[in-house]
């Protein structure tokens, strides 16, 4: 008896998976041979969960976030996003790429509008909210900067404005903040995850940083290299909003070390 | 734009130095002129070199003088420009239409690759007498050698700007959903532009070639044949006064599609090509 309700409620529960990432190889073909670079990746993700993708460079961060995003095929296994298979990019999911990739172009402003115009958006309301998003990432008044005028970090945080300006329901941000100093870096963080817990968005990110991702996750997904896969995939059980405080917790630190540890970073 | 103002850094006052070596060596390079001139005068003056060969620059100055005050310059030269500039639109277009439709498909571009790679490696003055032998002594034939020798610059460059879009910024227009029309629009046709315009410039050189080309091998107006005149009366004055004319309207030409290159592409860094 106990079994079967066990056995409905965890059918339910995955049901209630937005993303579904079950058993996931991706491979490249290389001149005469395939590399692979993702190996059995299994991740489910609920609707307003924040993860983070934490490992080393060239462990498949950033291939794994296309996948995510449409933008790659996987080799084999299965990939939903609502219950449906991904076959391509969708609007409820934003991208944000490693690079800022602007358009040199285009101003900022017209950098911001990029989305909206390619989704014959409204552009009146869409102008209102670059001001908006400007501000969020600390350029308000630079919406008639050109690209090259604007310095790396800059770049960056432009490009998480154009990722905000349609409101998707999924963030997909691969090392969001790679070019920006530790204090923009962290207001930022704090601006993202206000953005998170107040709209529900789920937020998958990539970095590099162990402090960054246990304060802001709600799960941290610690991958290996060569292949790409999986070390562990830890509950970060600290209730929210969390603050500076949070740093300051046994709990916290318990967390970073032990991620560490699977890193295998640090002396023992 | 903004970034230029703010100029108190090492770099840019290292470059403030480069730009007095470049007044400097204007200078010099004038200075050099000068000298050539009067080499050239006095050489020609105490008869080393012979006037049927050399005309003395005083000679030529008085012969473009000469021409510039006559009207049936300006009637060769009309047909000369007519040509020309009707050769380089049509061919620049013809040429930036054809490279896009050939970017466009990968197939058809590979099997029309190998008629591109013959067709270009023909010499192509060598059709010259062929095109008069179509189109007769008017200025049709020189159009048709202007748009064939023209067209090969901006159509490589059309093809090579439409792949230089990166790998980054294609994924960007995928992850927006971005329709085809307006990936082409938005992206790929801005990527390409400085690439284009550079063809443009190369184009409109050749262009004037052709033109005066066809003229040489058979017509009975534009500055070519006036060219071809002149050299056979022994008119030697004027044949190289109308090689001076020529290259100043050819310099015109080239500023005026090189000011259209900045203007319209604004934002291509040019600091690392000059
Ligand atoms: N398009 C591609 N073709 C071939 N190999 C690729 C391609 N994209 C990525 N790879 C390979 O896949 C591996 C993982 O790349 P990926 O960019 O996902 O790493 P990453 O974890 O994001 O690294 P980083 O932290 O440095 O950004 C690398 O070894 C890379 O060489
Ligand atoms: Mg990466």
């Amino acid at each position: 008896m106990s079994i079967l309700v066990n056995d409905a409620l965890d059918r339910n529960l995955e049901t209630n998976y937005q993303i579904e990432i079950h058993n996931i190889y991706k491979s490249f073909d290389k001149r005469d041979s395939a590399v692979t670079v993702l190996e059995n990746i299994n991740l489910n993700v609920r609707a307003g969960e924040f993860i983070s993708l934490l490992g080393p460079s060239g462990c498949g961060k950033s291939t794994l976030l296309k996948l995510i995003g449409g933008l790659l095929d996987q080799s084999s296994g299965r990939l939903e996003i609502d219950g449906h298979a991904i076959t391509g990019p969708s609007k409820k999911v934003g991208f944000m790429f490693q690079k800022a990739v602007l358009l040199p172009w285009r101003t900022v402003q017209q950098n911001l509008l990029l989305p909206i115009e390619l989704s014959k958006g409204n552009v009146e309301e869409a102008n209102a909210r670059i001001g908006q998003l400007l501000e969020l990432v600390g350029l308000k008044g630079y919406e008639h900067y050109y690209p090259k005028e604007l310095s790396g970090g800059m770049q960056q945080r432009i490009s998480l404005a154009r990722t905000l300006m349609t409101d998707p329901d999924i963030l997909l941000l691969d090392e969001p903040f790679g070019a920006l100093d530790e204090f923009t870096r962290e207001t930022l963080n704090f601006s993202l995850m206000d953005i998170a817990e107040q709209s529900g968005k789920t937020v998958i990110l990539v970095t590099h940083n162990i402090s960054e991702a246990v304060l802001m996750s709600d799960k941290v997904v610690v991958l290996g290299i060569n292949p790409g896969h999986v070390l562990e995939t830890i509950d970060i059980n600290i209730p929210k909003p969390r603050t500076d405080q949070v740093m300051a917790t046994k709990q916290y630190s318990e967390y970073v070390l032990h991620i560490r540890d699977l890193l295998g970073v640090g002396r023992k | 734009m903004k970034a230029t103002l703010e100029k108190a850094d090492p770099v840019q006052s290292k470059s403030g130095f480069i730009r007095k070596i470049f007044k400097k060596e204007a200078l010099l390079s004038i200075a050099l002129l000068v000298l050539l001139l009067a080499a050239w005068e006095i050489l020609s003056r105490i008869g080393v070199l012979h006037p049927l060969i050399l005309p003395a620059p005083t000679v030529v100055f008085s012969a473009t003088l000469e021409l510039l005050a006559s009207s049936f310059l300006y009637l060769h030269l009309g047909v000369t420009l007519y040509e020309t500039i009707a050769g380089f639109f049509i061919g620049s277009f013809l040429a930036i239409i054809l490279g896009i439709v050939v970017s466009s498909n990968p197939t058809l571009y590979k099997v029309l690759n190998p008629f591109i790679v013959v067709f270009q490696a023909i010499p192509k003055i060598a059709l010259a007498p062929i095109f008069v032998t179509w189109f007769g002594f008017g200025p049709t034939a020189k159009i048709v050698m202007a748009i064939t020798i023209c067209f090969f610059p901006t159509f490589v460059n059309t093809v090579v700007g439409l792949k230089s879009v990166d790998e980054e910024s294609r994924l960007l227009f995928q992850s927006l959903v971005a329709k085809k029309k307006d990936t082409f629009f938005k992206l790929s046709l801005p990527t390409a532009l400085p690439f284009i315009f550079a063809g443009l410039k190369s184009s409109l050189t050749f262009a004037l070639i052709g033109a005066i080309v066809g003229e040489f091998v058979g017509a009975n107006e534009g500055i070519g044949m006036l060219l071809d005149t002149f050299n056979f009366q022994l008119e030697m004055g004027k044949v190289y006064a109308l090689i001076v004319i020529l290259s100043i309207i050819a310099l015109l030409l080239y500023l005026l599609i090189e000011w259209l290159d900045k203007k319209l592409i604004f934002w291509a860094d040019r600091d690392n090509n000059n």
